[in-house]
């Protein structure tokens, strides 16, 4: 072993680092500097910002605006966090022209950056800003996107919500599109839209699975009513995902038309699909239930005791039944799961 | 003129709210729990907007000091999705009103007129 | 005959540390592009998806507390502030011969309700259980001492919930941790059975309410030594052993459970001072013997702060501790090591942790051993023995500046420029000091374990938060 090599190396290393050290002090030096002018840029607009957003007639802002150094990268501050707190703030003219002013050239070149995060943002911001004259650049963008990754599912999510239902037909070219993509899809589409999209997702023209379970996960999330029939019809299907997705929705609607269609969940095969009838049965205090439920209590899968035992929580009666099943019920699990419900219902009413 | 103190330490929404109450009403603004209880403390006030969430004490902690001694001094809670579920909480320590984030100032405006009218 | 034995073990330890040194640059150089690649991203879906999952999901946190008076109640006051839909809390107080649980049972409000569990796994005896009636999802367990592992199994059996998480007392989750922890849980509809995320050094720092407000480093050289280190495990850690789902959850870092899997697997062990560690293996033996298709995931954020020790003495302890859970948890699960049943763990977490994280210390003790016989004896030759200087402070402080730096480029958390320089520099002295004190710590430890195999079961325990 020459110890000539170990000095030479550990010599290179250490100047290396000590190189690379100056440089990078350099470097957090003007990253701190430049952040410290933009976060005093920032206070010094917020006031004018704000009166401008109430009232854009009150265009002091913008003449502010004109006259400082960061301009894109301030606003694009204020705009993300006027858009965080405000409702409404998609359709807010002032963000958009705001926006679409002073931000499109400079989004246009980040889409194009080699930096993920960079482009991952842009496509966030483009989102809540609701920038519509991006959307050619970006459909383009889909069309050439051959991978699902993250980024194209934002993608998707950016174009939709700049009302551009095409995203649908985009993703059936992916088999492996989750249910959750194509319910933030839903969510994202203008109301008329929305619905005839969920009919026909319903109806399943398209032969897509997954698209009609996010349908009626989505129906059950968002409360809409008119489609409960549809819902209900569903139950009846062959396809237990989608009996259990029913189920789930008719869970979160809160009603059914008809209780007895609940009746051959209690003793199906499947426990997700007793664990949702037992949850439907309480929520809608379905007494003739009761009986049945206390039956589940006993079942093997601690899912469906605990949801049993919750619905059963939700009858007037409840604490009674619970106490006299924590005593009773042949099932040493069920005994146990009652005395705890019983035991949450006395500790909550203390 | 009613006097109305705004906690929130979100700047943006502390000064929209400012914006939009202060044509009506007298306003004041806190941007943490602390000096909210300060202000509180020295003044009274017709209704206090009180952020759920704010850094040193929170709204709630807010509240229960507020509540030891001023019962008519009307509180409005403004609350995120995520902390939906503690509001039976706030109600009981003595909220009058709630608020989920986001909202428009416009319908916050007509809520507190509507509070500040009865 | 002597010297050549030397020569020989001088030859293989410099080897060693050279081939430790050049893997760590390998994995440095790769985790570079993917650390670089996810940094800045601006973190909004979260609220999106725990709107989605209204009602599901919901997660039980554990806090066991032993002697924590001081801390207890606001620990659960920054719990109570997590973003995150459905959660209970339910504080183990293990025995505590301060005011622990009067603490809580004053500032919650809390009332006695009758015992109502089922007993997955035995535990010491239970005196009593509270209920906030302010915060019903508060709940407080009095029991008798059994130490850290005994209190979570307590806790993990009345908890209501399928997923479970434990907490110390000095640790603060941030807003969104739990839900960051639990992301991957929800998104493979649990098929994730365990998640670890990463816990960063608190000292210095401002926190308040969940919520870092400051960030800043200790005065404490030996803390910033701890930061240091830990530079280098994120850096590893992000890529190897995430990428590969081979990792075995390191002391001290926060993790969600499928209770279900736990309990089937018995939950966790009395018997270790790693459980948190031997669960985790044991879990993912437990699956690999199944021939399941769950796994074990790490999240590569940072989602949990932490106190880190600032006395040579508490550190010490520690050390000690982590490398007896170490070693007592790879001979427990010796049957994996190099094992190719059990897969990536058995070929790679494994031995990487026996040969590295265990077995370096013995190495690199008989490093300085060799330098100073060298030196100092004539052991070996003085040219080997500057070699093996010279390689030592290339494995000790060259790497660990070298991680400093990377960090620096990647996700350049400390925001002054004396922040960068002081971290540096201390990095550089860590050959000369800190290193060796470890070395020797965790030899102590190895010899620790060794001792207590011979006498088991004499568990005398410190407080849980050492």
């Amino acid at each position: 072993m020459n110890i000539y090599f170990f000095w030479v190396l550990i010599a290179f290393l250490f100047l290396s680092q000590l190189l690379l050290l100056l440089v990078l002090s350099f470097r957090k030096l003007l990253i701190n500097k430049k952040e410290q002018t933009i976060s005093q840029q920032y206070d010094k607009l917020t006031e004018s910002f704000s009166s401008y957003m109430l009232d854009s007639t009150d265009d002091h802002f913008l003449e502010e605006l004109y006259n400082i150094s960061h301009q894109t990268i301030v606003l694009e501050r204020l705009l993300n966090h006027y858009v965080a707190v405000t409702k409404g703030s998609a359709n807010s003219s002032q963000v958009t022209q705001l926006s679409e002013t002073y931000l499109t050239e400079r989004y246009t070149k980040q889409l194009k950056r080699r930096n993920w995060a960079i482009r991952m943002n842009t496509l966030y911001f483009i989102e809540d800003f609701h920038m519509k004259s991006l959307t050619p650049f970006l459909k383009e963008k889909l069309h050439k996107s051959f991978r699902l990754d993250q980024e194209t599912q934002q993608l998707i999510r950016t174009l939709t919500s700049l009302n551009e239902p095409m995203t649908l037909s985009v993703m059936a070219r992916y088999v492996d599109a989750p249910v959750r993509l194509y319910i933030d899809v839903f969510k994202r589409l203008q109301l008329d839209i929305q619905l005839e999209e969920l009919d026909a997702a319903l109806k399943n023209e398209h032969n897509n699975k997954v698209l009609k379970y996010a349908a009626v996960s989505y129906i059950g999330m968002t409360g809409l009513m008119g489609f409960l029939p549809r819902i209900e019809e569903e139950l009846l299907s062959d396809d237990e995902e989608l009996r259990i997705q029913a189920l789930k929705s008719i869970q979160h609607l809160q009603y059914i038309s008809s209780p007895s269609l609940l009746t051959p969940f209690f003793h199906s095969t499947s426990w997700q699909e007793r664990m949702f009838a037992a949850r439907i049965a309480g929520k809608l205090q379905l007494s003739r239930y009761q009986e049945v439920l206390s039956e589940l209590l006993g079942d093997s899968v601690w899912w469906v005791r605990y949801s049993s035992a919750e619905a059963l929580t939700q009858f007037a009666d409840g604490d009674i039944l619970l106490s006299h099943l924590s005593a009773n019920h042949p099932d040493r699990y069920a005994r146990d799961m009652a005395t705890q419900w019983e035991a949450s219902l006395l500790g909550s009413e203390k | 003129m009613k006097k109305i103190l705004i906690a929130d330490d979100e700047d943006i929404l502390r000064i929209l709210i400012a914006d939009t109450l202060e044509d009506d009403f007298e306003i004041e603004e806190a941007e943490d729990g602390k000096e909210a209880l300060e202000k509180i403390r020295e003044n009274e006030y017709d209704l206090i907007v009180l952020d759920y969430m704010m850094p040193h004490l929170t709204g709630l902690e807010v509240l229960e000091e507020v509540r030891k001694d001023q019962n008519h001094t009307k509180v409005l809670m403004l609350t995120a999705k995520a902390q939906d579920a503690d509001r039976e909480k706030a109600i009981s320590t003595g909220a009058d009103f709630f608020m989920s984030k986001p909202f428009s100032p416009m319908e916050l405006l007509s809520l507190v007129e509507n509070i500040l009218a009865s | 005959m002597m010297h050549s034995f030397f020569f020989v073990l001088s030859t293989l330890i410099i080897g060693y540390l050279l081939f430790s040194s050049l893997s760590y640059l390998g994995l440095f150089a790769l985790a570079f592009r993917k650390v670089k690649n996810e940094n800045n991203l601006v973190h909004r879906e979260s609220t999106e998806i725990l709107l989605r999952n209204q009602n599901t999901y919901p997660v039980s946190i554990l806090v066991p507390a032993y002697n924590e008076e001081v801390g207890v109640v606001s620990t659960v006051r920054s719990l109570l502030a997590l973003e995150y839909p459905q959660k209970e809390v339910i504080v183990i107080d293990d025995g505590s011969k301060d005011m622990t649980s009067e603490q809580m049972i004053k500032e919650f409000k809390m009332t006695q309700i009758p015992f109502a569990f089922r007993t997955h796994i035995p535990t010491a005896e239970i005196e009593a259980i509270y209920q906030s009636t302010i915060f019903p999802y508060i709940r407080l367990i009095k029991k008798a001492n059994g130490g850290k592992a005994d209190a979570l199994n307590a806790g993990i059996n009345l908890s209501s919930f399928a997923y479970f998480c434990a907490i110390d007392g000095d640790s603060i989750l941030e807003n969104d941790g739990l839900y960051k922890t639990m992301k991957p849980i929800i998104e493979s509809d649990g098929q994730v059975i365990v998640t670890g995320g990463s816990v960063r050094i608190a000292n210095g720092s401002t926190i308040s309410r969940s919520k870092v407000e400051v960030i800043d480093l200790p005065r404490h050289p030996v803390v910033i030594m701890q930061i240091v280190e830990y530079f280098r495990a994120f850096l590893i850690g992000r890529l190897a052993l995430s990428q590969l789902n081979i990792l075995l959850i390191v002391s001290g870092a926060f993790g969600v459970f499928n209770k279900e899997r736990v309990i089937q697997a018995g939950g966790y062990n009395k018997n270790t001072v790693g459980e948190d560690m031997e669960l985790v293996v044991r879990l993912h033996r437990l699956l690999r013997e199944e021939k399941s298709k769950q796994r074990i995931e790490y999240v590569p954020d940072p989602v949990c702060w932490t106190e880190a020790p600032e006395s040579l003495e508490v550190l010490q302890s520690q050390r000690i501790r982590w490398q007896r859970g170490l070693f007592e948890t790879l001979w427990t699960h010796r049957k994996m090591m190099l094992n190719p049943k059990y897969g990536a763990v058995g070929m790679l977490s494994m031995p990487y942790f026996l040969f590295i994280e265990l077995l370096g210390a013995v190495f690199e003790f008989l490093g300085y051993f060799i330098i100073f016989g060298g030196f100092f004896f004539s052991l070996v030759d003085p040219t080997i023995a500057l070699i093996m200087f010279i390689v030592t402070i290339l494995y000790g402080s060259l790497i660990s500046a070298l991680a400093v730096l990377l960090e620096e480029l990647t996700l350049h958390k400390y925001p002054k420029v004396s922040h960068l320089m002081r971290l540096y520099f201390w990095a550089l002295t860590e050959a000369f000091w800190y290193r060796p004190l470890m070395v020797i710590w965790r030899i102590q430890g190895i010899f620790a374990a060794f001792r207590k195999t011979a006498h088991w079961g004499d568990m005398k325990r410190k407080g849980i938060s050492t």
